[in-house]
């Protein structure tokens, strides 16, 4: 036990005798100085986009009020114009309701022209039905240029395919 | 899940590298002049050991969130890295083949005759044939005459370790030094 610790004694001498840093006295300061910076210049710098984030976040907000002030003032100086209601399907005459449907249609055209009212080619007699199922073919005013001397009527009624006509009659056209 | 992006974190990251670069500038003033003496005793040079030194503190730049709070546990980590980063180098040369200095041949620094020299160069020669944790454990127990409860602190091990390594690492020095090949 002697042995040994006698044996660690001498090797601690011999070590601290030949000691690598023993004369060493550390960095010099130009050393020490050119090392900090070195350090120092290695430390991440905060991210760049970040510091964009609370400016982008503001303006994102600023934009979206100006956009929903404006849409709230138009919606108050122009109110938006009642949708036309959509057209309901041309009902299927059912067997007995076509003579009632045809008389209701002459009740309340009164005097239109023969030719709508028979059918003619087929095609007017289809218009006829459009123009009473739709409320599109509401009638419209006169054009100014027609003399007021001579009263018209004007009927409307659309194709199938789309197409308005507008009939402008004498009023003594039977 | 990343954490909400807010004007605060934003500020706090901002706060934190602040506080990082002046955290690392504390430690370096604090521990250079330690860690250079223990580098200087664990690489073959003085150039060595002060590339170990640089090499420690940058990596503690590079991330600042790995290096622990307090100044001792600071020290800690930055003994464990330079210890770790002398192992790298040690593995690196043992793969190369230029391994181990061998005292037996005679080894002397030619043109410096003196007794001192001679003996730093001997001991020198000998730490390096220790492997760089067991060499680390002698310097700091030995050279720096820290007690072995530090020493396993420092290098994050196990008192038990400490000593298994102090063990062996006298018995190869005595070898060593006694002329026997290690």
């Amino acid at each position: 036990m002697k042995d040994r610790t006698d044996r660690n004694e001498s090797l601690r001498e011999a070590l601290r005798r030949g000691d690598p840093a023993s004369e060493e006295a550390g960095l010099t300061p130009e050393e020490s100085q050119a090392m900090r910076r070195t350090v120092l210049s290695a430390v991440p710098p905060p991210r760049e986009r970040f510091r964009l984030v609370p400016v982008l976040v503001t303006a994102a907000a600023v934009v979206l009020s100006f956009v929903v002030i404006l849409t709230l003032w138009r919606t108050q100086e122009h109110p938006p114009a009642p949708h036309p209601p959509t057209p309901s399907p041309i009902p299927s005459p059912r067997p007995g309701e076509g003579e009632k449907n045809r008389d209701l249609s002459l009740a309340r055209e009164g005097a239109a022209p023969l030719s709508r009212r028979t059918g003619g080619d087929g095609r007017p007699a289809r218009a006829s039905v459009l123009a009473q199922h739709r409320p599109a073919a509401r009638p419209r005013s006169v054009p100014p240029e027609e003399p007021a001397d001579t009263p018209t009527r004007q009927v409307q009624f659309s194709t199938p395919g789309g197409t308005r006509v507008i009939w402008m009659l004498p009023q003594t056209t039977r | 899940v990343n954490a909400p992006l807010t004007t605060s974190a934003i500020l706090d990251r901002t706060t934190d590298s602040h506080a990082a670069t002046e955290r690392l500038t504390r430690l370096f003033d604090g521990h250079q002049r330690r860690l250079f003496l223990l580098a200087v005793r664990l690489a073959a040079d003085r150039e060595e050991a002060r590339d170990l030194v640089q090499e420690t503190f940058l990596r503690a730049a590079r991330s600042p969130r790995s290096v622990p709070d307090g100044d001792s546990a600071g020290e800690a980590w930055l003994v464990r890295t330079l210890v770790n980063l002398c192992r790298d180098r040690w593995r690196r040369l043992e793969v190369r083949g230029r391994g181990r200095a061998v005292l037996a041949e005679g080894e002397e620094p030619a043109g410096d005759p003196e007794a001192a020299a001679v003996a730093r160069a001997t001991v020198r020669a000998a730490l390096s044939t220790l492997p760089p944790r067991r060499r680390a454990v002698i310097i700091l127990c030995e050279l720096e005459g820290r007690a072995v409860r530090e020493v396993a602190r420092l290098l994050g091990v196990a008192e038990v370790t400490v000593r298994w390594h102090l063990l062996t690492a006298r018995r190869e020095l005595a070898r060593v030094l006694r002329g026997e090949k290690p």
